[in-house]
């Protein structure tokens, strides 16, 4: 008989193949080898479910390693170990301590461990929808109103982002796609072992919008100061929704852009309908008898950044008020109510507002 | 019923006829130059609600503008910047800034408004111009921009013959200078009193006077005419008809060429001037000349009053600006 290195007492039963703590230790490396598969492949599912970020990595390495234990459990079957009671002599140090109690112990523990970070562990993640649209959102999560996360950026190229949360109890949260617009919030309740996936945009419901873009007519230009002019008077911008009042003060000869919230009013700025609205204001001008010469200066002010005033979301069909005061006035300068239309999803209605 | 004999033997050894108004000008005393205000009066709404305070510098800055560019080229004339004193004044020049409604907005027109003793007079040759399009960047708050166009607009115009043409003609020509003058009777002219050296104006220039005075009644019968005509009074006699026949009201004017100024002790210092032609009917002289009835005319005149009927500026005496300029 050859020397076995680092021999144990165990070792030597299991080499006697007929004694009786040889059979019980294949018993025991038998199901510890099972609470190793299934402990491989819950770390696995628990990465998989709350780690999705480093997914691949630990499904590749989990799945292996499950595979193994898989495979040593069938090739330890009693058939084989009959036929070849010696095979577990020629084994490794590993599984040799797979056949142990401690064996036995240390993988309860590490199952009863991992009952408990699964009862304890939640996370939030979005994922890219592969559809056709936007390739880029920005989403806002909330608790009682106030930021819950960071503002997470989900794009075509970056299509999974979120975080795992330890210890956390459970949350009511709000998801809301900021940029682009036009969509209903998601409220989630999440569970401290509760994994909430949403997809982008998939999960939210979509809505129609509409936002208001408030050209300064002719008329409206002469009054009003330019951007490099250091006024002694000062004009805003009032508009009526509802029963609220949002005002923009220091206007200039510019165009305001309003209806929706800050974020949303962005994407609208940086939207598809350039070509449009410059049909509109040629249109215009046309109408109003300009000269072509004196068309350029009048496009270039108006095509340029339009202010914002961040007012609540606005639909078809809502009436609001647009007017504009001078500073210690009473009466407005120029006042229309204007009846919403919308229209596709990056459309801006256009008011032309005149002096009265 | 004849009238009453009038006594022209005592004006005519008199050796001059002192004219007197019934409506003298203000200030258009003798020997001083008619004063005129400039002032520019921004009234277009939205200029005038945005620029507030500022408002009061573009009107004092241009209107002295105006002021200065007036006296080049006008130096009969005093030109006073309006500062708000009540200082009295002749005649006035204004530009206002008005407004002209349109469809897609108010254009911005500048235009000259004249006045003369208070009263506004029409300026038909001199119609508003504008100075912005509804379309046209409109300097509502910018009180320096505006300053510049302004001035640039007065500049233009005192620098266009045909504008300072115009003007003279509707408005300048029409403020009295004089409301009296005196005949020199030995030198067959009539002495303005008014400095030669204040009038600035070449022999080209010419002035103009207008008066009322009594007349044959154009009722009167042929006979009785006929004896008003012999009735005027004549150099040669120096005497008065005894019997005047009807008199009537009627205005006359005569035109003079000023040739110098005057060396008399008396008048030293007025301008002297030469008949151009005379009209008081049956009195007319058509051509530089003289006769013998103007002596008794003027003594009767009444509301008489001289006129810068045409102005060629003297710019030997004070060349400015080196024009040259006849209005």
């Amino acid at each position: 008989m050859r020397p076995i290195p680092r021999q144990t007492e165990w070792l030597a039963a299991v080499m006697s193949r007929n004694s009786p703590e040889a059979k019980g230790s294949l018993t025991r490396y038998r199901v510890n080898l099972l609470l190793f598969a299934v402990l491989t492949a819950a770390a696995t599912l628990w990465f998989f479910l709350h780690l999705k970020l480093w997914m691949e990595a630990t499904s590749l390495l989990g799945g292996t390693v499950s595979l193994w234990a898989l495979w040593k459990l069938l090739s330890s079957l009693p058939s084989s170990v009959t036929d070849e009671a010696g095979s577990l002599g020629e084994s490794f140090v590993g599984e040799s301590f797979l056949g142990s109690r401690a064996a036995t112990e240390l993988l309860a523990f590490l199952l009863v461990l991992q009952a408990l970070l699964y009862a304890t562990t939640s996370s939030i993640y979005l994922t890219y929808d592969a559809a056709p649209g936007p390739s880029e959102y920005l989403v806002e999560v909330k608790r009682f109103g106030n930021p819950y996360l960071e503002p997470l950026k989900i794009r075509s190229q970056q299509r999974v982002v979120g975080r795992p949360f330890f210890l956390a109890g459970k949350r009511e949260l709000e998801f809301r796609i900021v940029q682009p617009p036009g969509f209903e919030p998601e409220r989630r309740t999440v569970y401290p072992w509760n994994p909430v996936r949403l997809q982008v945009p998939g999960s939210f419901k979509s809505r129609q919008l509409a936002t208001l873009r408030v050209v300064p007519g002719l008329s409206l230009l002469q009054r009003l100061p330019k951007r490099s002019d250091d006024p002694e008077t000062l004009y805003s911008l009032r508009v009526a929704i509802g029963g609220q009042t949002f005002q923009l003060d220091d206007l200039r000869r510019e165009c305001v852009l309003l209806g929706a919230s800050g974020e949303a009013l962005e994407w609208f700025a940086a939207g598809q309908d350039k070509d449009a609205f410059r049909q509109v204001l040629l249109e215009y001008l046309t109408r109003a008898r300009v000269p072509e010469a004196k068309q350029a200066q009048h496009l270039v002010r108006w095509q340029a950044e339009a202010r914002h005033l961040a007012t609540s979301e606005l639909k078809p069909e809502d009436s609001i008020k647009v007017e504009i005061y001078r500073a210690g006035a009473d009466q407005p300068i120029a006042s229309r109510p204007v009846t919403m239309k919308g229209g596709a999803k990056d459309h801006i209605d256009t008011l032309v507002l005149e002096v009265d | 019923m004849l009238p009453r004999p009038r006594d022209f033997l005592i004006s005519l050894t008199l050796g001059a006829v002192v004219a007197s108004l019934a409506f003298p000008p203000a200030a258009a005393g003798q020997g001083s130059k008619p004063i005129v205000s400039t002032a520019l009066v921004i009234k277009a709404p939205h200029f005038v609600d945005n620029l507030k305070e500022s408002r009061r510098g573009v009107e004092t800055h241009v209107a002295t503008e105006l002021a200065l560019k007036a006296e080049t080229h006008f130096q009969f004339l005093s030109w006073l910047r309006t500062d708000g004193s009540a200082e009295p004044v002749d005649a006035e020049l204004e530009l206002q800034l008005v407004t002209e409604q349109r469809q897609y907005g108010a254009a911005v027109l500048l235009k000259y408004v004249a006045r003369i003793a208070g009263k506004e007079l029409a300026l038909p040759q001199l119609p508003a111009q504008e100075l912005y399009d509804v379309y046209d960047d409109q300097p509502s708050h910018s009180p320096s921009l505006l300053r510049q166009d302004l001035v640039a607009v007065v500049q233009t115009d005192f620098a266009n013959d045909s504008f300072l043409r115009k003007l003279h003609k509707q408005f300048l020509s029409k403020i009295p200078i004089a409301n009296q003058v005196h005949v020199h009777e030995v030198g067959e002219s009539i002495v303005v009193p008014f400095a030669w050296a204040d009038l600035q104006a070449t022999q080209e220039s010419q002035l103009r006077v207008e008066f009322e005075g009594e007349g044959p009644a154009a009722s009167t019968e042929p006979a009785a005419h006929g004896a008003a005509m012999a009735s005027l009074p004549n150099r040669s006699t120096g005497l008065a008809a005894s019997a005047q026949p009807l008199r009537a009201k009627q205005e006359g004017n005569m035109g003079l060429d000023p040739v110098g100024e005057i060396e008399l002790d008396a008048w030293r210092g007025m301008v002297q001037c030469n008949v151009a032609f005379f009209s008081f009917p049956p009195i007319r002289v058509s051509e530089v000349g003289w006769d013998d009835r103007i002596p008794g005319v003027l003594a009767e005149a009444q509301s008489l009053r001289v006129f810068m009927e045409k102005y060629e500026l003297d710019t030997a005496a004070d060349v400015r600006d080196g024009t040259v300029g006849e209005y």
